[in-house]
């Protein structure tokens, strides 16, 4: 994969700018994935994602590999994004006590057969559309985009305790949605497993 | 027993963890039905994040991204002509407004005003000292041929400068709702 953003990014450095066009087809739904997420508008998102092309083809030249294009691309993204929400005065990441990790009780998991009668796979992509933008968006970096921490440090420019700590809300939040859901598709016999949770 | 907590759990299943840790944890896992349960659930999880649908943006998507770009020749020589005919437009007004004033500077000085600013830069006291540098760096030829352009609109000042209003208006509306969405600056 990275290879062959390398060999289209040579192409369109040597003055093939129709290569770019590949580049963009290769990274376009995960990058409108990540601004849907933490736009919560298609429209947005997609004008956003265009932003974000169009300024890393204009600093093309100035990227000097540190880190893979998918990793400095979607760093692009994750800021239009955010200048996007400031724009609406919705903060990227709110402002709150980061560095500190909630004392967390330990939690039952949903039964087995539980587990097994859901359509837990479009529940959580649903539920993580509705996860506020911050959480949303360092989870779609992660598990998505398939990003290390570090990779999403600098992406984000969050502190590394932050990323984790935003990382385990979320995780929280979708349990808490998944119990949720049970307790509306199974109201008798899921009451009990969902109030574990 | 003392059961992993949720953070090793996260930490077990998204291999963030050292080789040596892992072992220990799946010994322990292995045996506790509990954290094996809360595995398995983090675990279904993780396979849903990581599979979830992307969303596509539209179909005319990079041939839009592409537009921008590296425009179609026709496009770009639209856009060319756009570009210069504002910075026409935005010179003459700037020329107009500079002339203007300095026409107004003249009569001043043919009036043996010894101040030099009758008209209305009288009431614009803010901005004399701009005016000055304006009159020292303007030549008299450029200050004659916008003079001819004042004069041609007559004595009536507050209709000029009310003109001037306007321009400026309809520019920065043109600009706004026009320009800046059409080139998506």
């Amino acid at each position: 994969m990275a290879d062959q953003d390398r060999d289209l990014i040579d192409r369109v450095l040597r003055g093939e700018v129709s290569a770019y066009a590949m580049l963009v087809d290769r990274h376009k739904d995960k990058a409108m994935t990540l601004a849907v997420r933490m736009l919560k508008n298609r429209e947005d998102a997609e004008e956003a994602v265009q932003d974000a092309f169009v300024r890393a083809f204009h600093s093309l030249p100035s990227f000097e590999w540190r880190s893979s294009f998918a990793t400095w691309f979607y760093r692009i993204v994750y800021n239009v994004c955010a200048t996007a929400l400031a724009r609406r005065r919705e903060p990227a990441a709110p402002p709150e006590d980061d560095d500190q990790v909630e004392e967390v009780a330990s939690v039952d998991p949903l039964p087995d057969a539980m587990i097994e009668s859901m359509e837990i796979g479009s529940i959580v992509a649903e539920e993580v559309e509705k996860l506020p933008p911050a959480l949303a968006g360092v989870v779609t970096l992660f598990f998505l985009h398939e990003m290390t921490y570090d990779e999403i440090v600098q992406a984000t420019g969050m502190p590394l305790g932050t990323v984790k700590v935003k990382l385990f809300r979320a995780r929280q939040a979708l349990r808490k949605a998944l119990a949720a859901r049970l307790r509306e598709q199974k109201p008798e016999g899921a009451r009990k497993a969902a109030t574990t949770l | 027993m003392t059961h992993l907590s949720i953070e090793q759990i996260h930490a077990l299943v998204d291999r963030t963890i050292r080789e040596d840790e892992r072992k220990r944890f799946m010994e322990h896992v292995r045996a506790c039905d509990r954290c094996s349960r809360q595995v398995q659930f983090e675990a279904r999880l993780r396979d849903a994040l990581t599979t979830t649908p992307l969303i596509s943006p539209s179909r005319k998507f990079t041939q839009q991204v592409m537009e921008r770009i590296a425009p179609s020749p026709v496009l770009a020589m639209v856009y060319r002509i756009l570009g210069a005919g504002g910075k026409i437009l935005a010179m003459a007004l700037v020329l107009g407004i500079l002339g203007y004033a300095l026409s107004l500077r003249l009569d001043g000085i043919q009036n043996d005003d010894p101040s030099g600013s009758s008209g209305i830069l009288s009431d614009l006291s803010g901005l004399s000292a701009y005016y000055r540098e304006a009159s020292r760096l303007i030549s008299l030829q450029s200050v004659n041929v916008s003079r001819e352009v004042v004069e041609a609109a007559g004595p009536d000042r507050a209709k000029l400068f009310t003109m001037i209003v306007l321009t400026f208006i309809v520019l920065g509306a043109v600009d706004r709702y026009v320009m800046r969405p059409k080139l998506k600056l």
